[in-house]
């Protein structure tokens, strides 16, 4: 049964294929090191100063972080292993209100928390109407209602908006089971879509399109954060960005692979934060430096999975991304922008090492030495996500990985040494102004929430019009095609 | 099974009838004031008039033709009147005029449609379709409407529903409106309806707009009763789609929304009963001083919104699917944007309750199990019609029978 | 078919009216209530008998329409809520020591009773007039026996009112005699010329004389201050049954067709004005006054449209406005005064009751208030008269509304301080109020076969 039937209410049905084993098993292992991780990582019920540092909050979170993650991880799987699209929207809600409460417990995470949970909220019924015109016979306009749903969940790049915030502002831990896990079910969603017959040819180079410049465009962003969870968020858009286009381009092999290479790294390297963090309480890059000589594993495991997200060709996880770029050739302006992106991952990469462990020592926190016996635990989660990209592999397409990572390397130390004294960075992004305020109705008291309303404001005012936008493309686009 | 009684105008007898859809309601019913009787004694009065109600509301479920369910309809509006002022304050007894002169007027119109549908049909029993002037059917439906709460005739509600108490509340939210809706779908089950154009943009409206001005309500009942107008609305809106699993979407919708509403208005009752709550903005850290209250009160809420899969989505699912399939695009985005105005009027009253801090640090004062089991309840049952949709003899299998013997 | 039950009906109040004056003050309320009960059993026997046909019997053994008659048709089964009201008003008077239980009040009351049995068994138009006055003056008596401000200018005010009702009606009864040569209704009503002018002056002046006694809009002045001062008993004789007589005479009236048009409207306007005055009146007897107003309105139209439709309301609102009447009456007689906020907490039956009632009075299905209401309703559609079946559902939404306001006052305000142990209504009151009430109900729910009944 192809997992893209409506399904009927009240009817769950599940299906499994390689596909769903291939997601559902990078699911579980980075899983189990998250957990792992965060039984040292985060504070018990009695508290400890550490904790606050790893962006753990208040008092007792290791306990309220597994409640959450736990049933979490379940949801996706459900996701996952859905045998029908309403199956599929059934765990894909259940994922997005447990993402709330998982990004909510990080501090200073309540705006972030209450913009993650809007943007789920109307992807959600961006899915729901898809799944139902689809049902309803409108399969054309259904698929754009499903890719855009999806999208939103996988940090797509209209509507990426939520991801860099939600993942940031998360613990620790909660962020390596974002970015590793749970933004994967979007793109899970897409592929099943796009590998769908019935899909419209055209959405197939929109994906592309709009993954290629997601790719380039978290690139950049994430190049001038000066935070180390912001840059990794950002770096998730990228690679998001990369995965899309290798689907779009039919390198579904190839995306898949990147999947599993991405949703590992990444764990690895958020996971490799948080441990720097509750060490030295500080995820700035200013703050840090020095870190390979008392972390020296955490080092280890960080580069290693920095060069697997760079492309090192002789780790089987490069090959994904190699097959990603085998599908562009022939058509240069893609290249350029896809080798643009590859060069500013290294960049990124290169940057977070380099500042965080290489460079002159930093004291770290007196008050937070205590925690050393937490480290092995630590690292044996770092080791347990790392697992997938430990298979190595005969070199392929290494001149184009030198050549990236010389570009890269330009790219970073450029930035090294004139990017502190540039003006602050604002990549122009869609002018703000396009919404209409809505004038309260007269004789309605305002709404008392004076913070949350804010919040929703600005929810109406940046993502609105990229959802409005991206609409306005996909419309057209399936008009185009009929 | 249908039992003919007295003849109470010549040619119109008093007729009983147990279909799908009339056991449907009739359980509804008797479940949900199973869930508002405990609670504090409120006398004499009050306690009469409970059961009278009920005994009213069966009635509705139950008649077999238009002039029983008008009869049962009208006598179970003035029952209601007395339980809603019976607070006697001044507040409440203008909502109660203001009330009676809306479901009056209603009743009015129904009487009239009635007597035009009688001339051109005679007795109009549920299991016939008969041919009857439009007029009858538009003064029919306008009638039903006041108390559907459809968007120009829909002033009673806020008045009304935050003005009573809590449990007098969860029955007019959950029941009494849909009172109305339950006409509708009578009506299309024995007359061929003109084009319901009108009928499609009216509910749409109401959708939109009541859960707009929900979201800029402060009173947390009152909100609520907005929440209730947006939210019932989509009963109408499924009917007038004109399409059989909308139609089943939304009978089984005025089951799942009677439970989930019901609750919400007890929990805003031991709210206002334990912590004189009685505002949104007060809400701060309620949820550490009633975490079982408020855990219900957020499941509830989550399940009006359309989360899966608790049972607000069941029914918004059926009927989008029956939407979707008629290929009503407009009316399928009206849904859609009313569950996304549900999440921005319930969701701020859950995240101020669990996470912000409290004005002051007190006590846990859950209540005391009796009061606390109706709400447990509701939100189990939330769960239960969620998960449990598709098993025989649950709501929605009884609605798609209701929906099957209505045609379409 | 004969029978000398017929003339009974009549002898039996009457004469049982004559010998109250002999007995002492103790004894006349239950000497009423027996001959009363007695009439009852008679109006109920020629009620049985009308299942068959209609009971006719010629006073004297002069053969109509020759001598006098008296018929028993379907009209005449007024005579059974008649006696039943009476019947029951009187010992619901015993309790509050009204003037009505002293031997001339029950005189008064049995004499009235015996004036109503012979006007609504009347066959010939001079029997009826006399029968008019015999029942209109026994009303004026009832208004003035109260002790209450202003009865006694009330009254006044009402015989005034009746009395020019009277001689119109007698001066139209004579033109019709000149006109058909017969007094004999049957007769007249076959003789009746096409039309002309003197025709149409006897039935306008009939038709004028019994709005009038019917007390419809704008002729309504004297109503309200004589059933509001009049003992509560008398007020429900007043309301239920006297101004009933007014619509009697109406369906008497031969030719009746020709003021279609004029009763429509008058009829209509009666509705509205009634259930307007009726909604700004703060005291209760009053409003349910001006309540009867607006009924009354609603079966002169209904007379124009459905005449068995207005039969049928008027039996059932003599039984309804009785029972309400004595509802207030009971409210009254707990408060001590017309001051009543808040009685109702403590008198839930009687309470339950006036909502019974009053649910009636509006007109919702299944009670009596309903059948009648409904078959005007229908009769106006039939006839192609769209607005006056939107002015009666519109009439019925007001008097909702008033009736609904007493509730309020009664069950929902606070009662003043100084009437704190007040206690429900004694059994004597309670027993008419219910088996009132009750009728109302029942007689609702067999509205079909009643409705069949009377439209025979």
């Amino acid at each position: 049964m192809s997992p893209l039937t409506p399904g009927s209410v009240g009817r769950f049905t599940f299906t499994v294929d390689s596909v769903t084993i291939h997601f559902a098993s990078l699911t579980v292992l980075i899983g189990i090191g998250v957990f792992v991780f965060a039984l040292r990582g985060m504070s018990g019920p009695s508290g400890g100063g550490t904790a606050r540092a790893a962006g753990g909050g208040r008092g007792g979170t290791r306990g309220r972080f597994l409640l959450t993650a736990l049933p979490t991880l379940g949801a996706v799987l459900g996701v996952v292993f859905a045998g029908d699209l309403l199956t599929l929207f059934v765990f894909f809600e259940i994922l997005a209100l447990l993402g709330f409460f998982l990004v909510r417990q990080g501090d200073g995470a309540r705006g972030a928390a209450i913009r993650y949970f809007w943007t789920m909220l109307v992807g959600g019924l961006v899915l729901l109407a898809g799944i139902l015109l689809r049902g309803g016979g409108a399969s054309g306009p259904g698929s754009v209602l499903l890719l855009l749903g999806f999208g939103v969940k996988a940090g797509m790049l209209p509507v990426h908006g939520w991801l860099p915030a939600a993942h940031s502002k998360a613990p620790a831990p909660a962020s390596a089971l974002l970015s590793g896990v749970m933004i994967k079910t979007g793109i899970y969603g897409i592929f099943r879509v796009l590998t769908d017959p019935a899909t419209p040819e055209m959405l197939h180079a929109t994906v592309f399109t709009l993954g290629l410049a997601g790719a380039a465009y978290g690139a950049l962003r994430a190049l001038v954060q000066s935070d180390a969870k912001r840059l990794l968020a950002w770096s998730s858009v990228s690679q998001v960005g990369v995965i899309l286009t290798g689907i779009g381009a039919g390198a579904w092999e190839g995306s898949l692979q990147h999947v599993m290479t991405h949703a590992s790294a990444k764990a690895v390297l958020f996971l490799a934060v948080g441990a720097v963090a509750l060490r030295h309480g500080t995820v700035q890059l200013a703050g840090l430096g020095g870190l390979w000589r008392t972390m020296p594993v955490t080092f280890a495991l960080s580069l290693f999975a920095g060069l697997a997200l760079m492309g090192f060709p002789l780790l089987r996880a490069s090959a994904g991304k190699a097959e990603i770029h085998h599908a562009l050739e022939g058509v240069p302006s893609a290249e350029a922008v896809f080798f643009l992106a590859s060069a500013g991952t290294v960049a990124i990469l290169l940057k977070l090492i380099a500042e965080v462990f290489l460079g002159p020592a930093r004291d770290p926190d007196p008050a937070t030495r205590a925690s050393e016996i937490g480290g092995a635990l630590t690292a044996l989660g770092l080791i347990i996500a790392a697992l997938p990209l430990l298979h190595p592999a005969l070199p392929t397409d290494m001149p184009y990985f030198v050549a990236t990572f010389g570009a890269g390397t330009v790219l970073y130390l450029t930035w090294r040494r004139w990017g502190p004294a540039w003006p602050p960075v604002r990549i122009p992004s869609l002018p703000s102004g396009w919404t209409v305020p809505l004038p309260a109705p007269p004789g309605l008291p305002a709404l008392p929430e004076a913070r949350l309303q804010r919040a929703v404001e600005r929810y109406a005012r940046e993502i609105a019009p990229n959802l409005a936008l991206l609409f306005v493309v996909l419309l057209a686009v399936v008009f185009v095609l009929r | 099974m249908e039992s003919i009684l007295f003849e109470i105008v010549p040619e119109l007898r008093l007729h009983l009838r147990f279909d799908a859809l009339g056991v449907l309601f009739s359980a509804t019913a008797g479940i949900l004031w199973l869930l508002v009787l405990p609670g504090p004694r409120r006398g004499r009065r009050y306690e009469a008039l409970l059961a009278l109600s009920f005994v009213l509301t069966l009635g509705v479920g139950t008649a077999g033709n238009l002039l029983t369910l008008l009869m049962f309809y009208e006598l179970l509006s003035l029952a209601a009147w007395p339980l809603i002022i019976h607070d006697e304050t001044a507040e409440a007894l203008a909502a109660g005029r203001r009330y009676l002169a809306y479901v009056l007027t209603g009743a009015a119109m129904l009487l009239l449609g009635l007597a035009v549908v009688t001339l051109a049909a005679g007795d109009v029993g549920f299991g016939t379709r008969v041919e009857v002037p439009a007029l009858g059917i538009v003064l029919l439906l306008a009638g039903f409407s006041v108390k559907a709460a459809l968007l120009p005739v829909h002033g009673w509600v806020p008045q009304a529903h935050p003005i009573a108490p809590a449990p007098i509340s969860a029955l007019l939210s959950g029941l009494m409106v849909a009172t109305g809706s339950f006409g509708m779908i009578r009506l299309i089950q024995v007359m061929d309806p003109p084009p319901l154009a009108i009928l499609t943009g009216v509910s749409a409206l109401t959708v939109v707009l009541a859960g707009v001005v929900a979201t800029r309500t402060d009173h947390l009942k009152r909100r609520l009763a907005w929440s209730t107008i947006s939210q019932m609305a989509y009963v109408p809106l499924a009917i007038s789609v004109l399409d059989r699993e909308a139609l089943a979407g939304g009978i089984v919708h005025i089951t799942h929304h009677a439970f989930m509403k019901g609750g919400l208005f007890l929990c805003a009752g031991l709210l206002l009963h334990h912590l004189g709550i009685r505002h949104v903005s007060r809400m701060g850290g309620a949820a550490r001083r009633m975490p079982w209250t408020m855990g219900a009160f957020t499941l509830l809420s989550l399940g009006l919104i359309g989360i899966p899969p608790l049972s607000g989505f069941v029914s918004k699912w059926v009927i989008g699917a029956g939407m979707a399939q008629a290929g009503a695009w407009i009316p399928l985005t009206v849904l859609l944007t009313g569950a996304l105005l549900a999440a921005l009027y319930l969701m701020p009253i859950v995240h101020t309750a669990w996470f912000d801090p409290p004005p002051s640090e007190g006590p846990q004062v859950d209540p005391p199990p009796p009061t606390l089991i109706p709400v447990l309840a509701a939100a189990a049952i939330t769960i239960v019609l969620g998960i449990g949709a598709a098993l025989p003899g649950f709501p929605l299998a009884l609605a798609r029978a209701a929906a099957r013997g209505i045609g379409g | 078919m004969t029978t000398h039950w017929l003339p009974a009906l009549v002898a039996i109040p009457i004469a049982g009216g004559v010998l109250v004056p002999t007995m002492s003050r103790r004894w006349a309320p239950a000497w009423g209530f027996g001959v009363l009960i007695a009439t009852l059993g008679v109006a109920l026997f020629l009620t049985g008998l009308l299942r068959e046909d209609t009971v006719s019997y010629a006073v004297g053994g002069w053969p109509p329409p020759y001598g006098i008659e008296l018929r028993f048709d379907v009209l005449s089964t007024f005579a059974v809520p008649i006696a039943l009201v009476a019947a029951l008003a009187v010992p619901f008077a015993t309790h509050s020591n009204e003037p009505v239980t002293t031997p001339e009040g029950v005189a008064v009351i049995l004499v009235g009773t015996g004036g109503m049995m012979g006007f609504v068994v009347a066959a010939d138009f001079f029997t009826l007039f006399v029968f008019l006055e015999v029942l209109s003056i026994s009303a004026y008596g009832m208004v003035a026996m109260s002790e209450e401000r202003g009865a006694g200018l009330a009254a006044f005010r009402y015989l005034l009112m009746g009395t020019v009702a009277s001689i119109v009606i007698l001066l139209s009864v004579g033109l019709l005699y000149t006109l058909t040569g017969s007094l004999n209704m049957a007769d007249v009503g076959q003789r009746l010329p096409d039309g002309g002018l003197p025709l149409h002056l006897a039935i306008g002046g009939l038709a004028a004389g019994f709005l009038l006694k019917a007390a419809v809009f704008p002729l309504h002045v004297w109503l309200p201050d004589a059933h509001a001062t009049a003992p509560s008993a008398v007020s429900a004789i007043l309301s239920g049954l006297i101004v009933k007589m007014g619509i009697i005479g109406l369906l008497r009236t031969p030719g009746l067709e020709h003021l279609h048009e004029l009763l429509i409207w008058v009829g209509a306007a009666s509705l509205l004005a009634g259930a307007l005055f009726a909604l700004v009146q703060d005291d209760l007897k009053r409003m349910l006054a001006y309540s009867t107003v607006s009924n009354i309105g609603l079966v002169v139209l209904g007379l124009a449209v459905d005449r068995t439709g207005a039969t049928v309301h008027i039996l059932n609102h003599a039984i309804i406005k009785a029972s309400l009447f004595l509802a207030a009456g009971a409210f009254i007689h707990r408060a001590g005064s017309r001051r009543i906020e808040g009685t109702g907490r403590s008198m839930p039956l009687t309470t339950s009751a006036f909502a019974v009632g009053g649910i009636a009075a509006i007109g919702i299905p299944p009670t009596g208030g309903f059948t009648g209401k409904w078959m005007i309703v229908l009769g106006a559609l039939e006839a192609g008269r769209w607005g006056f079946a939107v002015m009666i559902l519109l009439g019925a939404v007001i008097l909702a509304l008033c009736y609904a306001r007493f509730v309020v006052v009664v069950a929902f305000r606070p009662s003043p301080a100084d009437r704190e142990g007040t206690s429900e209504a004694p059994l004597v009151m309670l027993v008419p109020i219910f088996v009132l009430a009750a009728l109302s109900v029942g007689v609702g729910i067999i509205g079909g076969p009643f409705a069949a009944f009377v439209g025979k």
